[in-house]
């Protein structure tokens, strides 16, 4: 009885979010951690090599060498005919992709605005995906190492692709695939 | 938790920091009511802890400006004053407020256990579990995954449904055969013949074979994180899946009961009175998530092979949140989830038309008709109230539909000076149609994916294809993607299962009078159908 007014009479005045739970790090929806983690979606460190043998880690599901040299492992995401990825080169990590669950409280979902908040306005913002469709977007972060395709209509980040520093041009040419900026609202005439 | 871990308590971890939700929040509440039987107590306790943090008026400063050091505060001093003043009243409505929350909590929100607060029936088990009936579907996992509140989904996998199409068994092979193969125990043929292994001893058991390929991979991953392979004991890869669907070795009721009761279909069996003794003996397990017996159910199967209440090394509640989990993912992915319609939702009764219909419809649904003839307003009007039922007029609420001559679109969301443009289509069946069609496309493309339900939608569509003509075709006749087109088609077909109609526009081809992928004969598309029944049923959260 002496410990309820207790409690209260000494609770700080600021709020607390609840942490989350899950075998998975627990960190609130959206936090990212600098300087190297941009977010909770990312597995390794880019321009690091792995900590862990990649083909043993939790969702691992096929490995193969690219054209280009490069290393492309696939591992499970929450849509399954899109994989979470992550490419090395020379066996340093180059560029990851993790695609966001959607339940606001699961790790890594996050928001349009809570990315800006953190990170300012992108370098750039390309309307249309080929694999999302026309009211998505590409929100470039190129100089900083990162961009996601995220909807404005509902502020949620959809996916993110983690890759080192570089200029909007490169980042398009060089991991840019699924931009469709050519995309629109489909017309309908029956 | 394998067989032979019933026999024996080894496996039976301290339930540290997993104590059902119920137990807690009775113990709770007789706290509670306790103390607020002694209120003087607490006045007395009030005044024991003033002693300690004593409520100071701030030092009465020289005169200044409000805010500046030595100044006065007027807000602080006044809210110090009326604390000091009041200090009683506000403990004691801090005190009713830690009642009611406690009650609100017990009385309808977390349930014991397993339990389910979602909208379809549930039936009250002692002890706490709550189980889902009529739930039936094929259920998302994507919020099933927190500790706190993992739960048994009732998914519609038949326990003992032994088909798998060979389409399923190949896309299984080519989804974790790299997984196998990179690990080093063996090439793609053993992998599969392993896989074979599995599938043919579920059948001879009588036992789906996708409950045995989830556990092959929740288990070991397919044999690469533990040499038991499948939760269960044995010499061999043979041997463990035998344990685990009860052939064989695994024959034996007494060692074996989990496979062995489901396997007799008699709750009278050697199997089922072995398997509920030990889970009797295993601190009340039986009580707090108890099971039917016999074994006849996915999720009972999974309560049984791997409780609940064990803690396992991942987290407290690896079992619901790792194990399960998989389990329902994988019986997905092999189509091994059966949903069928139990039929359509009511249609909602339509009042009589106002005379202002345009007004009628923005005061009832706050759906905004622009340009439309009367003839076509009555049709909205009818459509929004045959469909009231559901969840769909409320999850378009705010949108403004213009009418169009040059074909319809989804250009926006709720409050745009225009979400969708609609043409003045007849007949009637067809105008009503493309109106959900169209407007299915606002709740993809609008609102959160937690209500849109858009991955599990997009998971639908990989595992059984499209729904429709148009929806497995857009991506290259409309220069849009398919499934988009698809999830539309989600919603105008479960809302209309009469109809036999198609929304793909006229450039696109295909059938103009296909039959209703959902409701008519035998379904296909059961994920699909999930899906539906996740967005727009009637009580479904949104």
């Amino acid at each position: 009885m002496l410990a309820i007014p207790i409690i209260f009479l000494s609770l700080p005045n600021n709020n607390t979010s609840p942490r989350l739970s899950g075998p998975t790090p627990t960190l609130k929806p959206g936090q990212f951690l600098p300087p190297q983690k941009i977010s909770s979606l990312q597995k390794t460190s880019i321009g690091k090599v792995p900590s862990s043998d990649l083909t043993k880690t939790t969702g691992f599901l096929n490995k193969e060498t690219l054209p280009s040299g490069r290393v492309k492992y696939d591992f499970e995401s929450p849509i399954n005919s899109r994989n979470n990825e992550i490419i090395t080169r020379d066996g340093k990590v180059v560029y990851e992709r993790g695609l966001a669950p959607q339940s606001p409280e699961s790790p890594g979902y996050t928001t349009i605005t809570s990315i800006a908040q953190l990170y300012g306005q992108p370098d750039r913002v390309i309307s249309g995906s080929k694999f999302y469709g026309w009211p998505l977007k590409q929100y470039i972060y190129a100089s900083k190492g990162f961009s996601f395709i995220g909807n404005q209509n509902n502020n949620e980040v959809y996916e993110m692709s983690f890759f080192e520093p570089m200029s909007t041009e490169r980042y398009i040419s060089e991991f840019g695939v699924d931009i469709d900026s050519e995309s629109s609202a489909p017309i309908e005439i029956h | 938790m394998d067989n032979e871990d019933q026999n024996q308590d080894e496996d039976q971890d301290q339930q540290s920091g997993a104590q059902p939700q119920r137990k807690q929040n009775k113990g709770a509440i007789d706290y509670v009511n306790s103390a607020y039987k002694t209120s003087k107590h607490i006045q007395g306790a009030v005044k024991s802890v003033q002693k300690f943090i004593p409520f100071r008026r701030p030092p009465v400063p020289s005169l200044g400006a409000p805010g500046a050091p030595g100044g006065t505060t007027p807000g602080v001093d006044e809210a110090v004053g009326f604390f000091s003043k009041y200090k009683y009243l506000v403990c004691g409505g801090i005190f009713l407020l830690i009642v009611v929350i406690v009650l609100l909590f017990d009385g309808g929100g977390i349930n014991g256990g397993l339990g389910s607060s979602d909208s379809t029936n549930t039936t009250q088990q002692p002890g706490g579990r709550t189980k889902t009936t009529g739930g039936g579907l094929c259920p998302s996992t994507s919020d099933n995954f927190s500790a706190a509140s993992c739960k048994y989904l009732d998914p519609a996998i038949d326990l003992f449904a032994t088909d798998l199409s060979q389409e399923s068994i190949n896309k299984y092979l080519d989804r974790y055969g790299s997984v196998f193969v990179n690990s080093g125990i063996g090439d793609k043929d053993e992998f599969t013949r392993r896989v074979n292994y599995i599938i043919d001893s579920s059948k001879q058991a009588g036992l789906n074979p996708a409950l045995f390929l989830g556990y092959w991979k929740s288990e070991s991953l397919f044999g690469t994180k533990s040499s038991r392979q499948m939760g269960c004991t044995g010499a061999t890869f043979e041997e463990q899946v035998d344990c685990a669907v009860g052939i064989n070795r695994g024959s034996d009721p007494k060692l074996y009961p989990i496979p062995n009761c489901a396997r007799s279909k008699d709750a009278n069996s050697v199997a089922c009175q072995t398997l509920k003794g030990i889970r009797t003996a295993n601190s009340g397990q039986d009580d707090t998530y108890p099971v039917d017996y016999p074994i006849s159910t996915f999720d009972d199967y999974a309560e049984a092979y791997g409780p609940f209440s064990h803690v396992t090394a991942e987290s407290p509640k690896g079992n619901c949140t790792s194990t399960y989990n998989i389990l329902i993912e994988v019986a997905k992915e092999l189509g091994a989830c059966s949903a069928k319609p139990t039929g359509s939702a009511p249609l909602g009764s339509v009042p009589s038309v106002p005379s202002d219909i345009r007004q009628g419809i923005i005061d009832n649904f706050g759906i905004t008709m622009n340009g439309f003839d009367s003839q076509h307003l009555k049709w909205a009007w009818d459509v929004l109230w045959e469909l009231s039922n559901t969840n769909f007029p409320s999850l378009v609420k705010g949108v403004t539909v213009r009418a169009s001559d040059g074909g319809s679109s989804q250009v926006g969301c709720a409050g745009a000076p225009v979400a969708v443009n609609l043409g003045q289509y007849t007949p009637e069946a067809f105008f009503k149609f493309i109106f959900t069609h169209e407007l299915g496309h606002v709740i993809q493309s609008c609102l959160p994916r937690s209500k849109s339900h858009f991955n599990e939608a997009i998971n639908a569509y990989n595992t059984e294809g499209g729904i429709s003509y148009y929806g497995k075709n857009a991506s290259s006749c409309n220069g849009t993607v398919n499934v988009n087109e698809n999830y539309a088609d989600i919603i105008a077909y479960y809302l209309h299962p009469q109809a036999g109609l198609g929304s793909g526009p006229k450039s696109c081809g295909g059938p103009t009078n296909p039959p209703n992928p959902f409701f008519s004969g035998s379904t296909s598309f059961p994920l699909h159908y999930s899906v539906g029944e996740d967005v727009l049923k009637s009580g479904q959260d949104i």
